[in-house]
């Protein structure tokens, strides 16, 4: 739906040859689990955020995009699905690399579970940057957004924790405490409110005048 | 092809609210329809809400049977719309011949006929061998060609262009007028432009927008016959300027003093005062005067 911008690649493709290299040369263990957990469960949702906020609205050719027969929601959705899919190639790239490597990934939850530790936040976070982007007409305010969110909760995670019902807010539940509890809570959470704010960027981006 | 009804839109909300068009009537058929305003009269506004870009506030708008207020007829009227805007974005670092087969793609040109179509395009506007060149690498008036052809590419029975001479020299321009009127032939082609020359060579309609208002549709012809009796050529042997009540429209500097040409009433103290035949930017400098005086007694 949008030729591919190669500048969409390149942060990912930085913080994947960043972590690899951290991986290569730290490579005891516990250190390659931390800096795993940290790469697919913190960056990539922070990477999807920025990135979110950045595909709508960052197109000099929106005017003449606004005048075609393709629904808003397409329109989006042609702008949200590549830089997903180069995070969803950064993490499967990411774990495939350190099978070669010969580290058993079944420490961190196994194959299946460790999916859904950055793939749910980075949606979500996604959803946040291009909603907050589109709902304040701009870029930074959108990629702003994401950063204030990720960095609460980054710092605050020991509080999220210790409240009854903090861990299903939490971001980073799945891949830094995948034995608790909130676990499916945090998921079902984390899932809606993705389809929640994408479907409020939807919503957003129909009123096209508003970004003129 | 176009109704236009009580259109009003406004920007902004509460005593802030700034009314780009006030109830705007206008019927539009088949062929070349000018409109033609200062800076901000509300061609642009208008353009966009004919393109299913904008909302109007009130009123109403059918094109082609198809009602703009609904989301529906907003895509129904996109789908047999060209459109190019005054302010062009294009994607510098994609060749002109990627960017104006994505635009075809997303106008849903079918995919046997793509090729074919984006090429014709390219050629018609003298594109052809710097088709597969980036457009970052292109000149103001190249970009323009491009922006021309994307909007030509799914052959649209509607088709807005808005400043569209714009960084085109005068020879690109000429090719491009010719071209509009070529297409006009079975399709409405809308110019929106404040070169009168270009509406006069091109349109058989016109509307005149000022301050969001109608103030004149009917033919570009009409518009200049009205200026009739208030054209004059004054020669000035010491340069002095004609004042009470006239708009210079030109002045040329020769041996003998300054020419000036001017609308309005006869101007007093000259003895070279020469009728002169209403062009149509007279017309258009003599209803813009009357639009504003009369603003001027209202106000």
């Amino acid at each position: 739906m949008r030729p591919f911008r190669t500048g969409q690649a390149l942060l990912p493709a930085a913080f994947w040859a960043l972590f690899a290299l951290m991986i290569v040369l730290f490579d005891e263990n516990p250190g390659w689990v931390d800096s795993t957990r940290a790469y697919l469960g913190a960056i990539l949702p922070l990477l999807g955020g920025i990135l979110g906020a950045y595909a709508v609205l960052d197109d000099p050719a929106l005017e003449i995009l606004f005048s075609t027969p393709v629904p808003a929601w397409r329109l989006l959705a042609g702008r949200l699905i590549p830089p997903l899919a180069v995070l969803a190639a950064a993490a499967v790239s990411f774990q495939l690399f350190l099978a070669a490597l010969g580290f058993d990934l079944d420490i961190l939850g196994g194959v299946y579970s460790l999916q859904w530790t950055w793939l749910v936040p980075t949606l979500a976070l996604t959803g946040w940057g291009a909603a907050i982007a589109l709902a304040a007409r701009h870029c930074a305010g959108g990629a702003m957004a994401v950063g204030a969110v990720w960095l609460i909760q980054l710092i605050a995670r020991g509080w999220f924790l210790s409240q009854k019902n903090g861990g299903v807010f939490l971001l980073f539940l799945g891949i830094f405490n995948p034995e608790d509890a909130r676990l499916t809570a945090n998921r079902v959470f984390l899932s809606v409110s993705a389809v929640l704010l994408l479907t409020a960027a939807v919503a957003l981006f129909k009123r096209q005048e508003r970004f003129l | 092809m176009i109704e236009i009804k009580a259109l009003t839109k406004m920007y902004g909300r509460g005593p802030r609210a700034v009314a780009a068009l006030r109830g705007i009537d206008l019927e539009i058929g088949r062929g070349m329809f000018g409109l033609l305003g200062p800076n901000g009269a509300g061609k642009t506004t208008l353009m966009r809400i004919l393109a299913g870009i904008v909302r109007a506030a009130s009123g109403g708008v059918r094109v082609d049977g198809h009602d703009l207020a609904t989301e529906a007829g907003r895509l129904a009227v996109k789908s047999i719309l060209g459109y190019l805007p005054q302010e062009l974005g294009l994607y510098p670092d994609l060749t002109a011949r990627r960017f104006v087969d994505y635009m075809a793609l997303l106008k849903g040109v079918e995919p046997e006929r793509r090729t074919r179509r984006v090429g014709e395009m390219l050629e018609a506007v003298g594109l052809s061998r710097d088709a597969d060149r980036k457009i970052k690498e292109f000149s103001g008036g190249m970009k323009r060609r491009v922006g021309i052809a994307q909007a030509l590419v799914n052959d649209p029975r509607l088709l807005i262009v808005d400043e569209p001479t714009a960084g085109l020299d005068p020879e690109e321009r000429i090719r491009f007028r010719n071209l509009l009127v070529e297409l006009a032939l079975d399709r409405a082609v809308i110019l929106s432009t404040h070169i009168v020359e270009d509406i006069g060579q091109t349109c058989r309609t016109m509307a005149v927008l000022a301050k969001g208002k109608l103030l004149y549709h009917g033919s570009p012809r009409e518009l200049a016959a009205a200026a009739e009796g208030s054209v004059w050529t004054v020669l000035s042997p010491d340069g002095r300027k004609p004042d009470g009540g006239t708009v210079i429209v030109s002045m040329i500097h020769l041996a003998e003093g300054v020419q000036y040409r001017l609308v309005g009433p006869r101007p007093d103290g000259f003895a070279d005062v020469g009728r002169a035949a209403p062009g149509l930017e007279d017309g258009y400098v003599r209803l813009m005067r009357s639009a504003d005086s009369v603003s001027g007694e209202n106000g």
